[in-house]
């Protein structure tokens, strides 16, 4: 057994925090696009009892009930074969958007069922119409009960951004990927890069502590 | 010699100190009470006295066997004489009434199960209780619940039976229930400690009445029907017997808990 | 129209047993990694606080790395120190060493639902460590245990697909395998996903009912 040498390591660290904005842009782009359609889809759960709710719960039962990997596998090899020839970065992009809003449409419809009934029908007799009351009074309602999953749910996306690597993306895992080949030291650059995810990991649960007491203050 | 003798126990949290030596002592069927203002040490003398509540130092005399209350093993020693009834009763939920009985004796003492059920059927009986014990503790109200507790601890044969607030959670008419029983078992030998805000009750039932204040025995009071009458406690039971008369039963909770 | 032949059937199948494995295999480690994490965390004696503390820093510490980069330090670690085992052992353990970080915050926040005065009752009625959770702690941790431990195994079985990339030969790699063969993408990656929808939706299923039963109780 030879010994662990972390200089080459060091030496590429810069490219290697690179990495971290990457991964950071990944998770972000796909929980904000994952948000808006998880909105759409909760919306559907409530308002309509026919086709369109039942779309919404099957959509989140097939996604949730599949690897998110293996999503990214369908989306990369059958855009292509639709014609549409995007790169993988946008295809890791796209894969974790249909995930993401899958897993928060279920957090986001559960948030909305705990939303007193009586705040519709107040919304009602104030005159806002159907569009108004979800945005100013059902959804900042439920945002609030719902944000500790929410942040949860972009934590598990910062992890499951790692995949992006997979597919050749130069996301913190990747460039690790490269430095490994192209040092031969993959264990020691495999090490600091979990570290590395823990710290921003750590980071963004402080942050996001941060934001819910600023959110508490606010009310 | 008293029955029960325990003396200069003094509990520390960090620089804290919540009792200062403090002791107290009782003859064999006494009933002790200790009152006092909340956060003076009152609960938290109690369970030293069964090994929940770590001490620096202290010992506890029963009929002159001495027992280190600050050696790691005295716990054991402690819980094989005393038993406990706990404010909030801590009945296994998931556990029929009998099997709350039946537990330890079988698990800890060794007796056979039949012997033991027939043993808390029995004691049941004797608490009115009979038709309850096939059922769960949640379906009991709290009066039940509690001679459920007592008969637990009863089942363990124990020669101290400590209570922590055993009227403050019963409606006012139960109260007079667990009085009526706590002497007829002190009228059987057994050596009862209570803590309780329920000044009514405190002076008509107790034999002694230990006054603590800042973690400090600050007076005893003796004697059955009179121990209120020693000058301290019946300064402290006046000003404290406003409360008691308008909750007679203590039902307010005990800002300690 | 399907594509398949038999060999690729066969290979969709055997691949589909492996993640099975890969699930079982990691679940059972991680329930036992997670009974004695959970037993370091709950001891109370002043000479274990150096472990307490390990234990604590490894729960917090694993659930923040991505399995993928677990995965490659397990891997490399076992090649470098020599250690000759297979891609799939090397999954099992990796799979096993994450599970148990979770599954231990599962147990202990369920033993952790039992109400301190029936700890403390069972301390005062002298039962031995044993049989205060055989009879005590246990059963009664046990109903805020199983559905979230269930609802867990079901999110892992899906990481599993990561094992691929050390070269285990599990479903979504037996996917990417036959549509390099040429295989019809669509039609490939619509039978992995069915696959693990069946592994999958009968659980999350399970999960559920369990979480009723309780919630009934």
């Amino acid at each position: 057994m030879t010994g662990l040498d972390f200089r080459p390591v060091f030496a590429r660290l810069p490219f290697l925090l690179g990495g971290v904005g990457v991964t950071v842009l990944i998770a972000g782009l796909a929980f904000v696009f994952g948000l808006l359609l998880a909105v759409g889809l909760a919306v559907l759960r409530f308002e309509n009892q026919g086709i369109w709710r039942r779309f919404s719960r099957s959509y989140s039962t097939a996604l949730t009930n599949t690897p998110q990997l293996s999503q990214i596998f369908a989306v990369f090899y059958c855009l292509p074969l639709m014609g549409l020839m995007v790169s993988p970065f946008l295809s890791v992009v796209i894969g974790m958007t249909l995930n993401a809003a899958a897993y928060l449409a279920d957090i986001l419809g559960a948030g909305m069922a705990r939303v007193p009934p009586v705040y519709h029908e107040v919304a009602l007799t104030l005159g806002l119409n159907r569009r108004q009351t979800y945005l100013r009074v059902i959804l900042p309602y439920a945002g609030r009960t719902m944000f500790p999953a929410l942040a949860n749910h972009f934590q598990i996306m910062i992890l499951g951004s790692a995949m992006a690597s997979i597919f050749g993306v130069e996301d913190l895992t990747g460039r690790a990927y490269d430095i490994g080949s192209t040092t031969f030291r993959i264990l020691e650059v495999m090490l600091v890069t979990g570290g590395l995810y823990a710290v921003l990991s750590f980071a963004l649960t402080g942050v996001f502590a941060l934001c819910r007491r600023t959110m508490e203050r606010m009310v | 010699m008293p029955y029960i003798d325990v003396r200069d126990v003094c509990v520390r949290h960090g620089k804290n100190e919540t009792l200062r030596h403090a002791g107290f002592e009782a003859e064999r069927g006494e009933i002790v009470s200790f009152i006092g203002p909340s956060g003076s040490g009152k609960t938290t003398f109690l369970r030293t006295l069964i090994g929940l509540q770590p001490v620096w130092q202290g010992q506890m005399g029963v009929e002159g066997r001495i027992v280190d209350m600050a050696a790691p093993a005295s716990a054991r020693i402690l819980r094989e004489q005393a038993a406990i009834v706990f404010q909030q009763y801590g009945l296994f939920g998931h556990m029929s009434v009998l099997r709350n009985l039946t537990l330890a004796p079988t698990v800890v003492a060794k007796r056979s199960r039949r012997d033991a059920e027939h043993e808390a059927r029995a004691l049941l009986e004797r608490l009115g209780l009979a038709n309850k014990a096939d059922m769960l503790p949640a379906d009991l109200s709290g009066g039940q619940k509690q001679r459920v507790a007592i008969a637990r601890a009863l089942m363990l044969r124990p020669s101290l039976l400590l209570l922590d607030e055993p009227t403050s959670a019963l409606d006012p008419h139960k109260v007079r229930d667990v009085g009526v029983l706590l002497r007829d078992l002190a009228q059987d030998g057994m050596t009862i400690v209570q803590v309780s805000h329920a000044m009514n009750v405190v002076s008509s039932l107790s034999d002694r009445i230990v006054l603590l204040e800042d973690g400090q025995v600050r007076a005893v009071g003796k004697g059955r029907g009179c121990a209120a009458q020693q000058p301290d406690i019946a300064a402290f039971m006046n000003t404290h017997g406003g409360d008691a008369a308008a909750d007679p039963a203590g039902l307010r909770p005990d800002p300690e808990h | 129209m399907i594509a398949f032949s038999h060999y690729d059937i066969a290979l969709l199948l055997q691949a589909m047993a492996r993640t099975v494995e890969l699930s079982l295999g990691g679940g059972l480690l991680g329930i036992a990694g997670a009974i004695i994490l959970t037993a370091l965390r709950l001891s109370e004696l002043r000479y274990m606080f150096p472990l307490r503390m390990l234990a604590v820093l490894y729960v917090q510490t694993i659930r923040r790395i991505p399995f993928i980069v677990t995965l490659y330090i397990v891997f490399f670690c076992a090649g470098m120190m020599g250690v000759d085992v297979s891609a799939t052992i090397v999954a099992i353990c990796s799979i096993g060493l994450i599970a148990a970080a979770y599954l231990c915050e599962i147990v202990h926040g369920g033993v952790k639902t039992v109400p301190v005065e029936q700890v403390e009752a069972a301390l005062v009625l002298n039962l031995p460590l044993w049989a205060r959770w055989r009879y005590v702690i246990g059963p009664q941790a046990m109903s805020a245990i199983v559905p979230p431990a269930v609802g867990y195994l079901v999110l892992f079985i899906k990481d599993t697909a990561l094992a691929s990339q050390i070269g285990v030969v599990e479903l979504s790699q037996a996917g990417v395998i036959l549509s390099n063969r040429g295989l019809p993408s669509a039609q490939v990656f619509c039978a992995v996903l069915l696959l693990y929808f069946a592994i999958s939706y009968p659980l999350t299923c399970l999960s559920r009912l369990l979480e009723k039963r309780i919630a009934v109780h």
